[in-house]
């Protein structure tokens, strides 16, 4: 039976309807449990883990609440009990959720007064990143103080998630370590450092006559050929000793040309593969710091016969120097190619004996660099803001009181609120005795930035217990700077801008008007394309591509064209444009249009005038794309890379889509052995499986939502038959008996449920937004957005305001 | 088979000097107590491995090598294989591969993932204290979860191996890194008296939070005094040849994963016979690459999904025949190389063979494939554990043999029921 | 195994010559024009035209001559190593050192060259045995003209003996008297193309005032005189337009009575001290119709290459009964990088003397073996903890042997 839509409506009226006293509920509730659920959550099954026998409705503890909310919702959607059991009477089910609903809001505000959800949280790695980069505005590019993080932990399906958000030692040396890097950079005292030039190749040549041959070195860097013997390095001679003077942003410009990639030699022989564009990498490493400092920081493809300049910029640190590589050039040492491949090609030349080198130069593939130059360092501004801002006017002598003044007006930033002197009065402390220790007064700055970088205040999104109770509405409700914070890690993944600020300053943030503005303007600032990117990533599982890449030999194009790239790109495009104001979240469903590139559209057999860039394009009828589950990305996230997987397409379309979570399968199931030998189709295989009842039970559910997108291969190309030439059946019976055809029927199906979808998509954003799993405190904030979004078209841009205004977005 | 021979690495090639620090080296080698052993190295293959090529039919000591661990015959004597061994209610898909060494699923322990702590990290606690490194990660890694329950890194780049091991930090280096140390220490004692006034203001659940910061403030401030202790000490030397080649063998250094497996094998004996340390745990990457074997067509990943086709899973031998072949050559390295009590390295070296995957076709997590070797333990034999419903016998069991075989006084580890030790004590 | 000294035989004929296909062809084997181990030659303010000619063509800093000026004439015309049949044809006699199994006897390039219509002239100090007349010995290697100083009438003073296209005059300055002819024939170009083999090493030959040298001139004023004559056959070469369709070869080797290399008996001596210095030679080769000029290069080059590279250069490819030692340098000309098209060995030989370098390393075959790189006047063996000079060695050993299989070597041990 289906959930009649007045339902859900009468739904919303009890929410606000008082729940009569529990007794002569609780005997009418005993015996619907037993005439209809006890027999498989009772005492002897407790199917899907859920076990009723003992709920007693007169002493209900908070702990009960997720079971009776289950069955509330069960109830609701009419999944339970399942189609051939004897269905309860409509009336009595009406009763049963409406006096389960009244006791459940009731737990819901006993359970708000006894405590708030808030979980303390550390900043994520992105969330770290980004902060550094607002905090001292920082050029990021070329700069990761993150690198060497540990990945962080994903829970109900974020990365920010407070509980699963774990700090380890190892993640703690890594703080100490980035933080310092940071202070390094950022502490910027004294006039701008001079730029320097350093170069070599023609111009720079030892001597001034060009030469024919390039056979010896000299003669090659004369001709300006330093050609790089495979993956030899070349670099900068004057760097060599003690690197680039200065932090600060440097130009690198070479002029490289690819010579011979293909040649009289082998693949095989020189372990090289011809087929691919030359490339050449800029890796920067510091003497210094020894080898293990060494990383590779770009990567450009030469064309072939061809001189290309190219200008990379990049940030350096002082000491540090740079040397370019033939990425992928011949392996293994140049002594092999001259004692083992040179003798199969030329009889002059012996085999396993010290031929000369210049045998083979001039023989086979070289990557010609004609001019290696490096000049900077390059400021767009000096002093740095990210410097000035907290050290304005810097004191030609050291001054104590200054850097305890600069400290404050960094925690205060770094806190994301107001801090008191004496709070940071340690830290101060710790540089001051540095510059006692050291008498390097600068140093102990940096120092002091490093040990502010490590406190827990900035580390952690800090949510303490209210104090000054007056000025707040309640005990859980945020403080100004709190709700800023939130808000801005919640659009932006880190902290909150000077607007921000000052309005939290201001203590006027929480107003509905005022916040509203500024959810309207955070979205339009870039930084919002960390919320794009992120919860997409996320929600859709977008993170997942790649993760099992199509196999190399049997989809080139794949590879050739970066169709993963353009596979994200695509849905982070799609979401961005329904983000904009007056797009209905029901477009993530079906709509008419996506965006596409040239080699995209091609990959969908979709007509496309251009190039690399994304276009929107309209949706031809004949084409089976639109909404998101015509998304390369999502098709291909949800297979194999050899094959496409029903089960995980349709429990994802259950999970993202309908958020209907699907009990993991019972332990003790062997998952049976794909056999792609015979004629079976995967369907067969798979209707073979679900004759075993206990698969039967779920997915007799999940299944068809798979099954019905078999038309969309491993990576989501549409085809009609299967490459062995049986024929797909996309068209499947759902368990309550619907029909569904294609990936149309599912569209269609979910289009017929906007609640559900809303509902889904409403929980995955509180989620993503509170940065903690969601409790049964929280389903009032839920129901009133599925309730209340209808009446705005379903806009997504509305559902963001929703959450920002909700109770949960707006306590502890 | 054809590449044998471009991998084959002569140990001629590799001499090194031994440090003179024994003061720090004492200890272990006291605790080298004859009957047990001292060093534990785990391999993982990310896709498990094909069971029908690694389990031998018959049980028992007169088993027939099956066709993929062919190579291993020379050391049967010092090989045991496992049937039906796998962790209780781990289940199937490419999660499973993290659960190797902690028989714990990431979703599972989400409000505790202390639980996810692996063998080798608590190895690394146990028995590595007195080493330079406590414990090594190379290889692809991903099996390897600290004591916090965070999933560690792990070092793929021979060359960045050999540096962190062999590889003199010039004075000036060294210099700044004390004055780090120093430094950071300060900074701890601070930010941790910050983190206790803090704790006040939170709620109870926070509170919990916050703890782990203060527990890995104590777990930095250890390390950082380890460090500063090793900071003076030398470090080995060994010859250069074994990452670059050298003129007079016809070898051939290849540094490109496969071919690189050979050269972290070599690095692996290297580390063990320095005393660098004493876990290192190496695991081969999964992914869809196409190795560059004669007769493979399709990508890695790609041949584990071989649907029974017999001519796809002849490609997935080879790379894990090639995969055995390099673990048997690694032993053979280990019995051919003393360590500085004139004892094979094998005979103090516990080496576990294995993955949280079973059969990689069905993303099984049941009945691994295990095979251990080495250590002191009673070899020979292959033994067949019964399935008891879903589980067989519980891996972590074998984990205590281990870990007692170490030293290390432990009745219980993950989700370990007993122990192993009747069979190979 | 295959013969690799045939491949000397010019497979890479380019067909862009066809413009040029018959190119006036200038060689000139001076003397005595010092070069230090860098490869510049002379001293730039001292010889203006040699260095001229470096800016308008290629200069070779690795080239070597023949020990003597004999074998290097030889060398040169036959474009074969000595002993290997390279003596220059004489009407009936052969000389008596050259075994009949060797490969058949080597023709002058001159003839070659004659027979493909070019008019030859030979002018300067003629390399004869002593034993044919000079002028039988010319018209049978193929040179239609001389003007010759005839050594065998040669006075210690006064004037001396030029024999021109037969007849003798007696002149007082021989040296003055042959420019003059040279300068005369290039100023009035036929409407053939010419091949001018101009050796000018002996010092009677380059007094240009009417006072003869003295026998003490330095190496230095030699050469300013070289270069005088240089300058003077560059300048009617360019007034007469010829020079954009002329191959100049300026090359020389070390005269005899310098204190580098004492002079041997006959030619042929185990004297000479077998080293690099003695046989490294400028080589300059101006080419306007090949390249742009003004280029340096570290390319092999020895005396039996120039043979081949001037049969490319006019077409004559078609030699199979006549296999050559040499190798065309037209690819090194022309700036092609393909190592498989140029030398990577050079050889020398005067009697058991014999030596080979190649970019680096020198062997000879009395197994000295040197790095020129790091000790350019082999004062010391290699150190035997250079790693690649063993290797190295090893590989011009075995081209020493494979070469002298095919050479047959007159009184070896």
């Amino acid at each position: 039976m289906k959930t009649p839509p007045f339902l859900s409506v009468i739904y919303i009226l009890l929410l606000c309807f008082q729940a009569p006293a529990a007794e002569p509920e609780q005997t009418k509730f005993q015996s619907f449990l037993s005439s209809h659920c006890l027999r498989c959550h009772g005492l002897k099954n407790q199917k899907a883990d859920r076990r009723f026998d003992r709920l007693e409705l007169s002493n209900i503890e908070l702990s009960d609440a997720g079971l009776l909310q289950d069955i509330v919702d069960q109830l609701n959607l009419g999944t339970m009990p399942p189609e051939g059991e004897p269905q309860p009477d409509a009336r009595d089910i009406k009763e049963i959720v409406s006096s389960l609903t009244g006791l459940l809001n009731k737990l819901r505000e006993e359970a708000r007064q006894s405590s708030g959800n808030v979980v303390l949280r550390r900043l994520n790695r992105i969330e770290y990143r980004n902060t550094i980069r607002d905090l001292f505005d920082l050029e990021m590019t070329g700069f990761d103080p993150t690198v060497t993080f540990p990945a962080d932990n994903v829970t109900d399906g974020f990365d920010n998630v407070g509980e699963g958000l774990v700090t380890s030692d190892y993640l703690l040396q890594n703080y100490l370590d980035a933080a310092r890097t940071i202070a390094d950079k950022v502490i910027r005292p004294g006039p701008q450092p001079q730029t320097v030039h350093y170069g070599v190749g023609a111009q720079f040549a030892s001597t001034t006559t060009p030469t024919v041959s390039s056979s010896d070195k000299d003669g090659r860097i004369d001709s300006g050929r330093l050609f790089i013997k495979f993956r030899q390095p070349l670099l900068i001679p004057e760097l060599n000793k003690s690197g680039v003077p200065a932090d600060g942003e440097y130009a690198i410009t070479f002029t490289a040309c690819g010579v011979r990639r293909q040649s009289r030699y082998k693949d095989e022989d020189l372990r090289y593969d011809s087929s691919q564009p030359m490339r050449l990498s800029i890796s920067i490493q510091s003497r210094e710091l020894g080898p293990t400092s060494q990383k590779i920081v770009a990567e450009y493809e030469i064309p072939d016969d061809r001189s290309v300049e190219i200008e990379h910029r990049l940030w350096l640190q002082k000491g540090f120097t740079f040397s370019v590589h033939w990425a992928n050039g011949p392996e293994g040492s140049f002594k092999r190619i001259m004692r083992k491949v040179l003798p199969k090609y030329n009889p002059d030349a012996l085999l396993l004996a010290r031929n000369p080198p210049e045998m083979y130069v001039g023989s086979g593939p070289e990557l010609h660099v004609k001019s290696l130059e490096i000049e900077g360092p390059f400021y767009k501004e000096w002093p740095p803001k990210g410097f000035s801002r907290y050290f304005p006017k810097p004191p030609q002598s050291p001054e104590l009181d200054y850097l305890d003044q600069s400290l404050l007006r960094l925690a205060s930033e770094a806190y994301r609120r107001p801090v008191k002197q004496e709070e940071i009065e340690p830290y101060m402390t710790l540089a001051r005795n540095h510059y006692d220790k050291y008498g390097e007064y600068w140093e102990a700055a940096k120092y002091g930035v490093q040990s502010l970088l490590t406190s827990p205040h900035f580390l952690y999104l800090v949510e303490t217990e209210n104090t000054n109770r007056e000025e707040l509405a309640s005990d859980f409700s945020l403080t100004q700077h709190e709700l800023a914070t939130r808000l801005s890690y919640f659009l932006w993944s880190s902290m909150p801008d000077r607007a921000l600020r000052s309005e939290a300053d201001r203590g006027t943030l929480n107003k509905p008007k005022v916040i509203q503005g500024h959810v309207e303007r955070m979205l339009a600032n870039d930084k919002a394309s960390a919320f794009v990117e992120n919860f997409t990533g996320q929600w859709l599982n977008l993170r997942k591509l790649g993760t099992m890449p199509p196999d190399p030999e049997k989809n080139r194009e794949y590879y050739a064209n970066n169709l993963e790239e353009a596979m994200r790109r695509e849905t982070q495009l799609y979401f961005s444009h329904i983000l904009q104001p007056s797009h209905s979240i029901l477009e993530f469903i079906d709509s008419d249009y996506t965006f596409l590139n040239s080699a995209l559209a091609t990959h969908y057999g979709i007509p496309f005038e251009g190039g690399d860039a994304f276009r929107k394009v309209k949706i031809p009828e004949s084409t089976e794309r639109g909404g998101l589950l015509g998304h390369g990305s999502i098709l291909t996230s949800t297979s194999n890379g050899v094959e496409t997987l029903p089960v995980t397409r349709g429990i994802w379309v259950l999970e993202n889509l309908l958020g209907v979570h699907p009990n993991p399968p019972p332990p003790d199931i062997e998952p049976l052995e794909p056999d792609t030998r015979g004629v079976t189709t995967i369907r067969e295989m798979m209707e073979k499986h679900r004759k075993i009842a206990t698969c039967y039970e779920c997915h007799r559910k999940i299944d068809p939502f798979g099954l019905a997108l078999e038309n969309y291969d491993h990576l989501g190309s549409w085809r009609s038959i299967y490459t062995k030439g049986l024929s797909i059946d996309s068209s499947v019976q759902l368990s309550e008996g619907t029909i569904l055809k294609g990936p149309t029927g599912i569209k269609e199906y979910i289009l017929a449920r906007p609640e559900q979808f809303t509902r889904c998509l409403t929980e995955k954003l509180l989620v993503y937004a509170l940065g903690r799993r969601l409790s049964f405190t929280d389903r009032a904030d839920v129901d009133r957005v599925v309730a209340e979004l209808p009446k705005h078209n379903y806009s997504l841009r509305q559902l963001i305001h929703f959450i920002v205004a909700s109770r949960a977005f707006n306590s502890k | 088979m054809k590449f044998d021979r471009r991998l084959f690495l002569q140990t001629a090639g590799i001499q090194l000097a031994l440090p003179a620090f024994e003061s720090l080296n004492a200890q272990t080698d006291a605790s080298n107590n004859v009957t047990g052993s001292k060093r534990f190295v785990c391999i993982a293959s990310n896709y498990g491995m094909y069971p029908q090529g690694f389990f031998p039919d018959k049980t028992g000591t007169d088993y027939r090598l099956p066709s993929t661990l062919k190579s291993l015959e020379p050391h049967r004597d010092q090989i045991t294989i496992f049937s039906n061994l796998d962790h209780p209610g781990v289940g199937g898909g490419h999660g499973c591969s993290d659960t190797f060494l902690n028989g714990m699923e990431l979703k599972s322990s989400k409000d505790n993932p202390q639980q996810l702590h692996t063998l080798d990290e608590f190895l690394g606690e146990a028995i590595g204290q007195t080493n330079r490194f406590s414990n090594l990660r190379l290889g692809a890694g991903g099996f390897s979860w600290s004591r916090a329950g965070i999933k560690m890194p792990s070092e793929a780049n021979p060359v960045n191996v050999f540096s962190k091991l062999f590889s003199e930090d010039t004075p000036r280096a060294k210099e700044q890194i004390r004055r780090f140390i120093v430094d950071d220490s300060s900074i701890l004692d601070v930010v941790r008296q910050d983190a206790k006034q803090l704790t006040q203001k939170l709620s109870k659940e926070d509170r919990s939070k916050l703890d782990q910061y203060l527990t890995a403030i104590r777990e930095v401030e250890r390390k950082l005094h380890r460090r500063n202790q090793w900071l003076d000490q030398p470090k080995p030397k060994a010859n250069q040849n074994v990452i670059r080649g050298d003129d007079q063998s016809e070898t051939i250094i290849d540094l490109t994963y496969p071919y690189n497996i050979a050269v972290m094998y070599d690095l692996m004996v290297l580390a063990l016979q320095t005393n660098s340390t004493n876990v290192i745990s190496f695991g081969h990457p999964g992914g869809n690459r196409l190795f560059p074997f004669d007769g493979i067509t399709l990508g890695y990943h790609s041949l584990t999904h071989h649907g029974q086709r017999p001519e796809l899973i002849k490609e997935l031998e080879i790379i894990e025949t090639f995969y055995i072949e390099q673990l048997s050559r690694f032993l053979q390295r280990l019995k051919d190389t003393l360590d500085n009590t004139g004892q094979p390295l094998l005979d103090s070296t516990i080496v576990l063979f294995g993955s949280g995957m079973g059969n990689a076709s069905t993303h099984s997590s049941r009945n691994l494939p295990i095979m251990l070797a080495g250590g002191n333990f009673r070899h020979g034999s292959h033994y067949q554990f019964q399935r008891t419903g879903y589980d067989g016998r519980p891996l972590s069991d074998l984990f205590v043999t281990i870990l007692q075989q170490l030293g290390v006084e432990k009745e219980q580890f993950a989700t370990s029921t007993g122990d192993l030790n009747g069979l190979l004590i | 195994m295959r013969l690799f000294l045939t491949t000397a035989l010019l497979v890479f004929i380019s067909a862009s010559l066809d413009a040029t296909s018959h190119p006036n062809v200038i060689l000139i084997l001076s003397s005595e024009v010092p070069r230090d181990e860098l490869g510049s030659y002379g001293t730039d303010t001292q010889t203006p035209n040699i260095v001229r000619l470096q800016k308008q063509g290629v200069r070779y800093q690795i080239a070597w001559s023949m020990p003597t000026f004999q074998l290097s004439q030889r060398t040169l015309l036959s474009g074969k190593y000595p002993t290997t049949g390279n003596s220059l044809t004489k009407g009936s006699t052969t000389i008596p050192i050259e075994p009949k199994k060797t490969r058949p006897p080597a023709i002058s390039v001159a003839s070659i060259l004659r027979k493909t219509g070019y008019l030859t002239i030979a002018a300067g100090k003629w390399a004869d045995d002593g034993l044919t007349p000079i002028q039988e010995s010319l018209i049978a290697n193929g040179f239609d003209q001389h003007c010759i100083l005839d050594s065998s009438l040669r006075n210690q003073q006064g004037p001396q003996t030029i024999v021109v296209n037969g007849k003798k005059q007696s002149v007082e300055n021989p040296g003055k008297a042959i420019n003059t002819f040279l300068i005369d024939f290039l100023g009035n170009p036929s409407d053939k193309p010419f091949f001018l083999y101009y050796p000018m090493h002996s010092p009677n030959l380059v007094g240009l005032n009417d006072k003869s040298p003295q026998k003490s001139a330095s190496p230095m004023s030699h050469a300013r005189h070289v270069d005088r004559i240089l300058g003077q056959l560059l300048d009617s070469l360019d007034e007469s337009g010829q020079t954009k369709n002329t191959l100049i070869v300026f090359t020389s080797i070390h005269g005899f009575g310098t204190k580098a290399t004492p002079a041997p008996a006959n030619g042929l001596s185990d004297e000479i001290p077998a080293t690099n210095s003695m046989v490294l030679v400028p080589f300059i080769v101006q080419a306007p119709f090949l390249n742009e000029g003004g280029h340096v290069t570290r390319d092999l080059i020895d005396f039996t290459d120039f043979a081949p590279t001037i049969l490319e250069l006019t077409s004559n490819t078609n030699l199979v009964d006549y296999p050559l030692d040499g190798r065309s340098f037209v690819p090194s000309l022309k700036g092609v990088d393909d190592p498989f098209q140029k030398r990577n060995w050079i050889y020398a030989q005067a009697g058991k003397v014999r030596m080979m370098r190649d970019w680096q390393h020198f062997l000879d075959s009395d197994n000295n073996f040197h790095d020129l790189i790091k000790d350019p006047f082999q004062k010391e063996p290699v150190s035997p903890l250079d790693k690649q000079a063993p290797g190295r060695k090893q590989r011009l050993e075995l081209i020493l042997q494979r070469l002298e299989s095919k050479l047959t070597i007159p009184n070896s041990k």
